[in-house]
């Protein structure tokens, strides 16, 4: 009979580390012991969600770059309101747009699910405004807000293929999350870990992360935020193990198939913060317009950089006789056309 | 067709088109001098109702295709001459023998480069029977068209004009989502609508810049002297540079002086980089 809380470093449950095997993984707070992600190969999956490299919905490494990141909150025990934010589209959850009776490709995501989550973002956003009165607030907050009401709007004003809308869909959860656990983080958990309130006396209904280092873990265990542990077999000594388990592979629970037309690969490496950079940026490349004058250069045709080169290349402009050319200044003129 | 406001108007037929206002004298780009929506006049030129119906029709079937072009990050967007939107507005059936035809066939890949892929078809468009559109709908039809085409030109001349030597020391106020937001505050939405450059109703066709009144218009012309304010030859252009901000209580002379200066050097920037008169804003007259 356990009659002595357990401490940072024990675990309720634990197990040996599927790849390196002179290690254990073992966690306070938590039933089962997930794998950790080993070397990535990042790209969206069937779901629009990027497998066991999504910080969303599979624990990752500690960042001490983004550690609001382990504070992603998991749909059990969320208010029902903000259920949306972890629905799952699947490819009928598509409007198609007709014209004429024929379907031309595109459409929007249902209307009703569109309002459900601006509601479920505004209600953030009037948290991140309230929190922002106060002084010295957290940067992050302003240029996450700003990103995830861009990405709404978009979804909502854009008809996109359905293979866009559902990742666009993915895109406002999964920013809309990274806000929630920014603010969560911030607000709820960071007191904990700084000792300015007492040690949270509850496990938080969170994603949680992978911890090497003990001091990470004790700030952890002080907030109730779920991790695992992995040290090596050599440094066991006192530690309690309540009991050892199997540990659970992404292929148990994740969706891990392809979409038919796969999407781009965007990171291969390490499971670190470099991963996560690379998952925003890909979400936020469709915000950013192509340049419709670079002729496909990505940095874009900077004007300046012309200065010398432009008189000697390129097909004239036809200025001879510019009466001849299109003249829509005059057709703006009021010429009623009923 | 929609009406140009008065300010828009002079500014725009004040434009000097001489070749050595233009930025090069050689095209920097195969979309140099070409539309992303097609220009609102070729709607009503020569009173053929027949054409502009047909015009409409196609229009309003290609309209979220050519929408959904824009606003992606499409590798790269190819933009259509007046004579490439006339043809593919026309709805011609596809025949490669003729040159219509060809022309046809030409426009359809230019529109979906990388569409195609996900499924979007408009190889059908000269099997849609012309619909009949009354005045009004076509008067809306074609303020949206003007809007659309406004606020992108406005958002790619921002890129083309802006002058990059003035964010040395601030390198994150040069990206693309943040002048985007800036060119964002020169539009009227609704509470409920989304803040998108996409996002153009006929519900607003009197609002923002748009707007019948000159008092209304103030702010968002100075949100548009904003994103103006760090262009290349902004400071050299002292009409405007030395220009005070009018208050929204002075003599509507004033005010609507200050409105044909932005539009002035909007204007002209906007044939110094591109070669041909910009898409202005226009309003709507009320519904009867």
């Amino acid at each position: 009979m356990v009659s002595v809380p357990l401490g940072p470093f024990d675990g309720r449950v634990a197990a040996l580390h599927p790849q390196h095997r002179d290690f254990y993984i073992a966690t306070p707070n938590q039933d089962d012991v997930f794998a950790p992600p080993g070397s990535c190969n990042v790209y969206a999956r069937f779901d629009g969600r990027y497998g066991p490299d999504d910080h969303t919905q599979w624990p990752q490494p500690f960042s001490h770059s983004a550690p609001y990141l382990c504070c992603i909150p998991k749909r059990e025990g969320q208010a029902a309101e903000d259920s949306i934010m972890w629905w799952n589209p699947t490819r009928q959850d598509f409007e198609p747009m007709l014209r004429h009776g024929g379907d031309i490709g595109i459409g929007f995501l249902p209307y009703d699910e569109l309002q459900s989550m601006g509601q479920c973002c505004e209600r953030l956003n009037q948290r991140v405004e309230q929190y922002q009165t106060k002084i010295n607030p957290h940067p992050l907050t302003h240029s996450l807000s700003i990103n995830l009401h861009r990405t709404l709007s978009r979804l909502r004003a854009v008809a996109m293929a359905r293979k866009e809308v559902l990742f666009e869909c993915r895109q406002v959860q999964r920013q809309w999350m990274e806000l929630r656990a920014l603010m969560d983080y911030i607000e709820i958990y960071e007191p904990h870990m700084d000792g300015r309130i007492p040690p949270a006396n509850a496990t938080a209904s969170v994603i949680g992360c992978f911890v090497r280092e003990a001091h990470v873990a004790e700030r952890l265990f002080s907030a109730g935020i779920p991790y695992w542990l992995i040290r090596p077999l050599s440094s066991f000594s006192t530690e309690n193990i309540l009991t050892i388990t199997n540990i659970i592979q992404p292929k148990d629970v994740l969706e891990l198939d392809d979409y038919p037309m796969p999407f781009p690969r965007i990171y291969v490496g390490d499971s670190n913060y470099n991963r996560f950079c690379a998952i925003s940026k890909h979400g936020l490349k469709s915000l950013c317009y192509t340049d419709l004058f670079s002729d496909g250069n990505p940095k874009g045709i900077r004007p300046h950089e012309f200065v010398q080169s432009s008189r000697t290349a390129g097909p004239s402009r036809d200025h001879r006789n510019t009466s001849a050319r299109s003249q829509p200044c005059k057709l703006l003129f009021p010429t009623p056309c009923t | 067709m929609s009406l140009s406001l008065e300010s828009w108007q002079k500014a725009l037929g004040a434009v000097d088109r001489s070749p050595e206002m233009l930025f090069s004298q050689t095209k920097l780009a195969d979309n140099d001098g070409k539309y992303a929506f097609p220009e609102p006049g070729i709607f009503c030129s020569g009173d053929n109702y027949n054409r502009r119906n047909r015009y409409l029709t196609t229009w309003t079937i290609i309209r979220d295709i050519c929408i959904y072009r824009l606003a992606s990050n499409a590798s790269k967007v190819r933009l259509l001459s007046g004579q490439d939107w006339r043809t593919l507005l026309g709805g011609r059936a596809p025949n490669s023998e003729s040159k219509a035809g060809a022309s046809r066939e030409f426009l359809k890949l230019l529109l979906s480069p990388e569409a195609t892929e996900f499924g979007i078809d408009v190889s059908n468009l000269h099997k849609v029977p012309d619909r009949e559109f009354s005045a009004r709908e076509a008067q809306e039809n074609m303020w949206g068209i003007s809007e659309l085409s406004f606020r992108f030109e406005l958002l790619m001349l921002d890129r083309r004009a802006l002058d990059r030597r003035l964010f040395e020391n601030r390198p994150q106020e040069l990206g693309s989502l943040v002048r985007e937001e800036l060119v964002l505050h020169c539009f009227y939405f609704r509470p409920d609508q989304p803040h998108h450059l996409a996002s153009v109703s006929i519900q607003n066709a009197r609002r923002g810049l748009a707007s019948p009144n000159v008092r209304d218009r103030l702010p968002y012309l100075n949100a548009l002297r904003r994103v103006m304010f760090e262009w290349v030859d902004y400071h050299r252009y002292h009409d405007l540079a030395r220009l005070p901000t009018p208050t929204v209580g002075a003599p509507e002379v004033e005010l609507l002086h200050y409105e044909y200066v932005i539009a002035r050097y909007y204007t002209q920037t906007y044939f110094h980089y591109f070669g041909r008169a910009a898409i202005i804003p226009t309003t709507l007259l009320e519904a009867l």
